[in-house]
């Protein structure tokens, strides 16, 4: 009889309880995917699609294709990113931003050499594209060619001086390097452009920490990172890593 | 007689009874659930899920409880290991003198007005998720009940041993994280939620043996800098040194009516991507369904959709580019996605092989290329009427040479001293410029790359494109700085040297 109430009070609380078992995974995804339909960014990728065939010639459609392998980019669809930016090269290769697409979205496939090639015609068609150098300087870094990185994104920089992106990237790559007086340069140029960009305060806590030895500066640079990103998913461990250094 | 058997009978049957009454019970302990936002931390709902199931976990027939106070200095310890501090070794070893199987472990998020609650029952000596049980509540109590009811149902002493038996021989898995790859997702702060929803989905596969996180805080958090745009780079190593043959993760992005998630499963010995894949949900509300379908997917594609390829040449040690992407040098083992691929082998003065090759799924593919010796002669007599000033000759000669061997790197150098040629001595500036360009296309690593842009320099020099000879200098100076056609360069045209 207890075991007949257990089981029925199981099944009471089951169907109570709203989690994912109560509903076919692939309802709820239907339900979830038909939302996604009004989102504003899937709208404006509708809208590019059907621009592309009143395009008046492949310099256009290049240039529309682009736009949609970038907001493809944005949203983290690497696959589709890639295939829309190889549509904008074929159409018109003398597009620096096209093989420059092409170029990035290759690189988070970890397909290096070909990244390698579009982001170098990329710049070998407009050398002031701000952005191919600071995609290079990242293949640099993911080879562990930190020398290199540092000169893409020297290059990046000099091109776009807001380009905080790169700022950051060039402080960590110094970083990795053991030259603290200039990573820290680069970082606070971070700070002076995009106050409350959250991984630059990581990041300096780290170089205070590791490189500059400095504790105090360190804790503070952690505590800022928890104050503009309270939900980090790290959170519990920067916590020790403060309570460490302020002991 | 009769009598005296039945007697015999009953007392066997009691004794049997009795010792399977006896068999040792495993013993669990509930750890303090990770809270993931900084509003479950606040209700310090994290201690409040763990100590719900540690009390609605009674003791039954197979397992006992162990309370967590008992075992503070080992939570204490693994808080420590989590956050990258501690030792982990010495956290196993205090693990077993506590004499406890299995460590309950989770984690607590509150998004809005709701939380998502995931638990999972780890094995203390190699971590494997042996059962795994999430689910999404308006209070941390009914999701805690949830997860009580559902280990009463589905956590039995057969379904363990059996998930004990049968993980040992699957592929080892786990979640590194997820990134939070805009403002909104970091303000969100989904990224942990969904990799601890994914952690306990995989762990719910039957086909693939997930290792938890927890164990791994360590290395997922390590002090990382954290760069923009490249992520868990350099981690793979890691991972593949606590035995785990993939890892996965990812990237999620927040955006209105639309959360896009992105991932990928990592073969953590090759340093490769082997699987990528990309899904959007309109909300929160997807998230689980979603981690479901991606857990099926990987298992899917780690059992169905990839194989391994082994590759040997005689001679060894070529470079081996697969699909365009050097991938190392022979002997080589790597796992790929199953289906068609295309390889190149190069070696050294051998005429470079490409093949393609069909890979089955959850097989090795064994392929054998042997490479041939490229000859010289062609290149020989091009050079031979180089030297007898008959230019057309010899650009005819290295023609056949390059188209001979034209998948060879060695051919760069008949295709340098081709386009030096229509420069210098044909005077054809457009030809040369063409011949210059497809070395540095087609030969991107070679050795006469430096000399190639050099020459392209001197072609728009001629052809009197100012613009285009500032730019490749600039390339040249950039990159070759080192180079002695670089330094010619200088000479030639000004600049730096």
């Amino acid at each position: 009889m207890h075991r007949v109430i257990n089981i029925l009070m199981s099944i009471l609380i089951l169907s109570l309880v709203s989690c994912s078992k109560k509903k076919s995974v692939e309802d709820m995804l239907k339900d979830e995917t038909k939302i996604t339909e009004n989102a504003d960014i899937n709208k404006k990728l509708s809208e590019l699609k059907t621009k592309l065939s009143s395009a008046k010639d492949d310099f256009e459609r290049s240039e529309i294709h682009g736009q949609i392998s970038e907001i493809e980019f944005q949203k983290g669809d690497i696959i589709s990113s890639r295939k829309s930016a190889n549509e904008a090269v074929k159409l018109y290769p003398q597009s620096a931003f096209a093989h420059y697409a092409l170029g990035k979205s290759l690189l988070l496939e970890s397909r290096l050499s070909e990244a390698e090639t579009e982001l170098n015609t990329a710049v070998s068609i407009d050398q002031k594209h701000a952005p191919s150098w600071y995609e290079l300087g990242n293949l640099n870094y993911i080879r562990k060619n930190y020398t290199n990185a540092v000169t893409m994104y020297q290059r990046a920089v000099s091109l776009n001086k807001n380009f905080y992106e790169a700022y950051n990237n060039l402080g960590s790559t110094l970083y990795v390097l053991k030259k603290g007086k200039e990573s820290e340069q680069a970082f606070l140029k971070v700070q002076s452009i995009k106050s409350d960009f959250a991984p630059l305060y990581k990041n300096m806590g780290l170089l205070y920490e590791k490189v500059l030895n400095d504790k105090e500066k360190a804790a503070a640079s952690y505590k800022e990172y928890l104050k503009h990103r309270p939900n980090a998913p790290e959170r519990a461990a920067v916590k020790f890593w403060i309570k460490a250094l302020e002991n | 007689m009769k009598k005296l058997l039945t007697t015999i009978i009953i007392i066997c049957m009691f004794a049997g009874l009795s010792l399977l009454s006896d068999e040792e019970k495993i013993c669990f302990a509930v750890t303090p659930f990770i809270p993931l936002t900084e509003s479950a931390e606040a209700e310090n709902a994290g201690t409040n899920a763990a100590s719900i199931l540690e009390n609605s976990f009674s003791s039954g027939k197979w397992f006992e409880f162990r309370k967590s106070g008992e075992l503070q200095s080992f939570i204490d310890d693994l808080s420590l290991a989590q956050a990258g501090i501690g030792d982990e070794n010495a956290l196993l070893s205090k693990g077993k003198s506590l004499q406890i199987k299995y460590l309950t472990v989770g984690s607590v998020a509150k998004f809005g007005n709701h939380y998502e609650i995931d638990s999972r029952s780890v094995n203390i000596d190699n971590w494997g998720i042996m059962h795994s049980s999430g689910c999404s509540a308006i209070d941390v109590e009914s999701a805690c009940n949830f997860i009580n009811k559902d280990v009463e149902i589905t956590l039995t002493r057969e379904d363990l041993e059996k998930k004990e038996k049968e993980t040992a021989n699957l592929p080892i898995i786990a979640v590194s994280r997820f990134e939070e790859g805009n403002l909104d997702a970091q303000n969100a702060g989904y990224g942990g939620a969904f990799s601890e929803v994914l952690n306990s989905e995989l762990g719910a596969r039957s086909a693939i043996a997930a290792v938890e996180r927890t164990h791994l805080r360590s290395v997922i958090d390590a002090k990382e800098i954290e760069m923009c745009g490249i992520y868990g780079s350099g981690t793979d190593k890691a991972f593949s040194e606590r035995g785990i043959q993939y890892r996965v993760d990812g990237e999620i992005k927040v955006f209105p009516s639309s959360i896009c998630i992105r991932y990928k499963v990592n073969s953590t010995t090759e340093e490769r991507t082997v699987y990528m894949g990309f899904s959007e949900i309109g909300s929160l509300n997807g998230i689980r369904p979603l981690a479901r379908k991606i857990a099926q997917e990987i298992e899917d594609a780690i059992n169905n959709k990839i194989g391994t390829l082994q590759i040997q040449t005689q001679p060894s040690s070529a470079d081996i580019v697969i699909d365009g992407q050097p991938s190392g040098k022979s002997p080589l083992v790597v796992s790929l996605v199953k289906g068609e691929h295309s390889i190149r082998a190069s070696f050294q003065g051998y005429e470079s092989a490409d093949i393609s090759i069909v890979l089955e799924p959850a097989r090795v593919t064994e392929k054998i290329i042997k490479l041939e010796i490229i000859s010289t002669e062609l290149y020989d007599q091009a050079v031979n009427l180089e030297q007898r000033k008959n230019w057309k000759g010899a650009v005819a000669k290295y023609d056949e040479y390059i188209h001979r061997y034209n998948t060879s790197g060695d051919v760069n150098r008949a295709v340098y001293r081709k386009g030096h040629i229509q420069l210098l001595y044909l005077n054809d500036a457009q030809a040369a410029l063409a011949t210059f360009e497809s070395l540095v296309k087609r030969y991107p690593d070679s050795e006469t790359r430096a000399e190639a842009y050099f020459g392209m320099a001197r072609s728009y020099k001629s052809l009197k494109d100012n613009e285009n000879l500032k730019s490749i200098l600039e390339i040249l100076y950039q990159k070759y700085p080192n180079e002695l056609a670089t330094e010619e360069a200088g000479y030639v045209f000004g600049g730096r040297y």
